[in-house]
């Protein structure tokens, strides 16, 4: 069974992200700040994460360059989720590092088709 | 009056002499040896010596030390001698001569006319070195004011004023009492002591009480005063008993409004003249010091005034995000529960459960909707600009809505006329006024009604008559691409037209509850319309259709060359960055100018981002370069590298052809056309 990694600091996005996701198939863990949702990717090393990027401390890109950079991390897909603002859009340009973005209303049937593109059930 | 020296041994002469002299009211004073005369010569005033010859002393060497030490003037001397008597070097440094047996009126005629002529040196020399002293104290004044006139910095007035009146007047000690700042300068040569800084101070606190007592804002007694001293010498320290000193005191005031006082001390006594150089000095300092202050005040706003849009523009991306948050988990668990992923769900259930998810929708495309209109406004909304045909624009939002003009049977048509001429434009955004306006369109007009997109090219003389809402017609441009949009739909009441672009003015009628939208369509167009320098516009008659119009002006290649300059400016205000320009000239041909601009001296990196244009007629050419970010350093390296390729590829009799200007946002101008015409004004040879 494949493992989704879940970090966003509303909790209310990451259980209607899990409950659809679990009803797909897939396992979740789930962190609700940036530094939290690091340390559980790099203890369960999960199959896929769903980052928020807008977080206090550090933000979903950081997270993402972080991983990224590590040969250890560097191959788990990163799905984003912004609330499309202008800076994030800046910020996407500068620091590329997810495989797909996601803005903020999605829609959850995109979300699920997305999860099954980066990572599909066995 | 006069003071005569006697020096003679003869109780004859002596007596001689002073019968004349007291005849006239002179005083003589006798003296009978060199040393005395010499004396008295240093203590007094001394108009003129009389020497009799036979005192038998040296007299050339007497004659010689006269003429060098009188105290304030410089007396005659004259020799009382017979008339044989030979001394060639003495008569070298006398003044006048008496024969020995002159009679008296002679004598008195010779004394008369030698201190008639001493007393006319005198003044003569006392009107030079006052002359002199105007003459100084005048030039202190012309460069005063116009070293006034070039800073807006208030400190650096006082400054300027505190050096001129120390210029002008040579005073011991300059106490000044800004009181904007409630600062006290006090400016001399040497560092004043602590008791005469503290006695200075007291005598501040007592000038303000005394100055303002009578005004309103009268709010302390000095108790926060700032002291800053203004000194040469740091290592002598100087401390004088203020009341041994003459002083001026004068107000510091333009018309009603007083900005503070000054103090000036000197040992000697001020002259008319001073006080005159000091009123002047200050009647200069306070139209710059006004100026200043309001300067300050100025700045001070726009600071403030920034600060305030900056955050605006943070709270509205920090609001959208705010809002975009918690409609997520709504949308998200509406259709959780649609899909039947939380079991079995009723017709009564779904029904609801479908009437929020429509109004979660409503809402997200409301927030996006304000977001881009809030954008546009603040000029924040990034456009990229192109000369490239509406045409594949028109047809795209054609498409578009192909689908739900069908879902009405509404016939949607385009007519495009022939030789639409290219236009300076960003695609997506008009995609994105014309989407808006067929939209509206569409969703006004009832089922099996027509919906026509038209297509083109009018001269601005068709617009003069068009009612345009809150817009100008610029008269700059001759050509306009106009794009209309008919529908048979319900129209617009007369009245109601006005509101159409204003924001969330969704019209009172049974059909527009059914239609949604987020009633910031049409605001959104007219600012898109706007940034590209167009205009909008409608007809309507209600129950018969209505028809919008967008015209975008044609532009030539100058005029888009300054709209890309404004929109520099603009970007270049709002991060408070530079922008410089550059103008070569050359006359007649563009040989050296098409050289210039391939070798890419003006803007060698082709990342740096800059706008040109090349202008032509019959006398000249013209190059302009607007570049972002360049400061007059850059463009004087710039042109350095210009002049150097000037001077080795164009042959010398073509070299005074070729003309450059640079100029630079802020420092020489705000506006385009301001900045434009410095460059045409400031051109200069390229071989200077």
């Amino acid at each position: 069974m494949k493992t989704v990694l879940i970090v966003d600091d509303e909790q209310d996005i990451v259980e209607t992200i899990k409950y659809v996701l679990e009803a797909q198939g897939y396992k979740c863990i789930c962190a609700y700040d940036g530094e939290d949702g690091l340390k559980k990717a790099k203890d369960t090393i999960p199959d896929m994460m769903i980052l928020d990027v807008m977080m206090p401390n550090i933000n979903g890109f950081k997270i993402s360059r972080l991983l990224k950079f590590d040969s250890k991390y560097k191959n788990i897909p990163i799905m984003m989720l912004t609330a499309r603002s202008q800076a994030e859009d800046k910020l996407i340009g500068e620091e590329t590092g997810a495989d797909i973005y996601m803005t903020k209303p999605f829609d959850i049937e995109e979300l699920v088709s997305n999860v099954k593109k980066l990572c599909p059930t066995d | 009056m006069a003071d005569v020296i006697l020096f003679t041994n003869s109780d004859e002469v002596s007596a001689l002499f002073s019968d004349i002299l007291k005849k006239d009211r002179h005083s003589a004073f006798v003296v009978s040896s060199v040393d005395e005369c010499m004396k008295h010569l240093y203590s007094q005033n001394v108009d003129g010596v009389i020497i009799d010859y036979s005192v038998g002393e040296d007299l050339v060497s007497l004659s010689r030390k006269i003429r060098v030490v009188g105290k304030k003037k410089l007396p005659f001397v004259l020799l009382f001698a017979p008339v044989d008597y030979e001394n060639e070097l003495l008569f070298r440094y006398i003044d006048g001569f008496i024969p020995v047996n002159a009679i008296k009126s002679q004598i008195d005629a010779t004394l008369r006319s030698a201190l008639r002529i001493e007393k006319n040196i005198c003044e003569l020399n006392q009107n030079n070195s006052e002359l002199a002293k105007n003459i100084y104290q005048l030039d202190v004044l012309y460069n005063t004011s116009s070293d006034f006139a070039s800073t807006l910095n208030k400190k650096k007035l006082i400054d300027l004023m505190i050096q001129s009146v120390q210029r002008s007047i040579s005073p011991t000690f300059i106490s000044v009492y800004v009181k904007e700042t409630n600062t006290l300068f006090l400016a001399s040569n040497r560092k004043p002591t602590y008791r005469l800084e503290e006695a200075l101070r007291l005598r501040a606190a007592l000038n303000y009480r005394v100055v303002y007592q009578s005004s309103d804002d009268v709010d302390n007694d000095l108790s926060g005063l700032k002291v800053e001293k203004i000194f040469k010498d740091e290592y002598a320290e100087m401390d004088l008993q203020l009341f041994n000193y003459d002083n001026i005191f004068s107000l510091i005031s333009l018309s009603d409004k007083n900005y503070g006082f000054i103090e000036v001390f000197k040992e000697a006594d001020f002259s008319q003249e001073d006080l005159t150089c000091l009123q002047s000095i200050l009647k200069q300092v306070s139209s710059p010091l006004e100026n200043a202050i309001l300067y300050q005040e100025i700045k001070d706003t726009n600071t403030k005034l920034e600060r305030l849009e900056r955050l605006k523009s943070d709270f509205i991306s920090i609001v959208s995000h705010e809002l975009r948050t918690p409609l997520t988990p709504i949308k998200n668990s509406l259709d959780i529960i649609l899909k039947g992923m939380t079991g079995n769900v009723t017709e009564q259930t779904g029904k609801f459960v479908q009437m929020a998810k429509r109004n979660a929708d409503r809402l997200s495309e409301i927030i996006n909707d304000l977001l881009d209109l809030s954008k546009v406004e603040a000029g924040k909304l990034e456009f990229r600009f192109e000369k490239k045909s509406i045409v594949p624009s028109i047809d795209y939002v054609k498409n578009t809505f192909e689908q739900m003009a069908k879902d009405k049977n509404i016939i949607l048509s385009a007519d495009i006329e022939n030789d639409i001429p290219l236009l300076y434009i960003d695609s997506k955004r008009i995609e994105q006024v014309i989407s808006n306006i067929v939209s509206n369109a569409i969703k006004f007009t009832p089922g099996n009604g027509q919906v026509s997109l038209k297509c083109e090219q009018i001269s601005v003389k068709e617009l003069l008559n068009v009612d345009f809402y809150e817009q100008t017609l610029n008269e700059e441009y001759d050509n306009y691409v106009k794009i209309s949009v008919k529908d048979t739909g319900i129209g617009i009441k007369l009245e109601d037209i006005p509101k159409i672009f204003d924001k969330f003015q969704q019209i009172e009628n049974s059909l527009s509850r059914d239609v949604g939208g987020t009633g910031l369509g049409l605001p959104i167009a007219k600012q898109l319309t706007q940034a590209h320098k167009g205009l909008i516009w409608l007809e309507s008659e209600v129950d018969k259709g209505s028809c919008f119009n967008v015209a975008i002006p044609v532009m030539n290649d100058l005029q888009i060359f300054k709209m890309n300059m404004n929109l520099a400016l603009c970007n270049a205000k709002q991060f408070k960055k530079t922008l410089g320009l550059v103008m070569l000239e050359e006359k007649i041909s563009s040989e050296f100018i098409e050289k210039i601009k391939e070798e890419k001296l003006v803007v060698p990196n082709s990342s740096i981002q800059s706008d040109e244009i090349v202008l032509k007629n019959d006398e000249r050419v013209q190059y302009i370069c607007s570049i972002q970010d360049a400061d007059e350093n850059s463009l004087d390296f710039a042109i350095k590298k210009i002049q150097g390729f000037v001077k080795s590829e164009v042959p010398e009799e073509r070299q005074n052809d070729i003309m450059y200007s640079k100029a630079v946002y802020p420092k020489s101008g705000l506006t385009t056309e301001v900045l434009l015409d410095k460059l045409n004004k400031n051109l200069k040879c390229i071989t200077e």
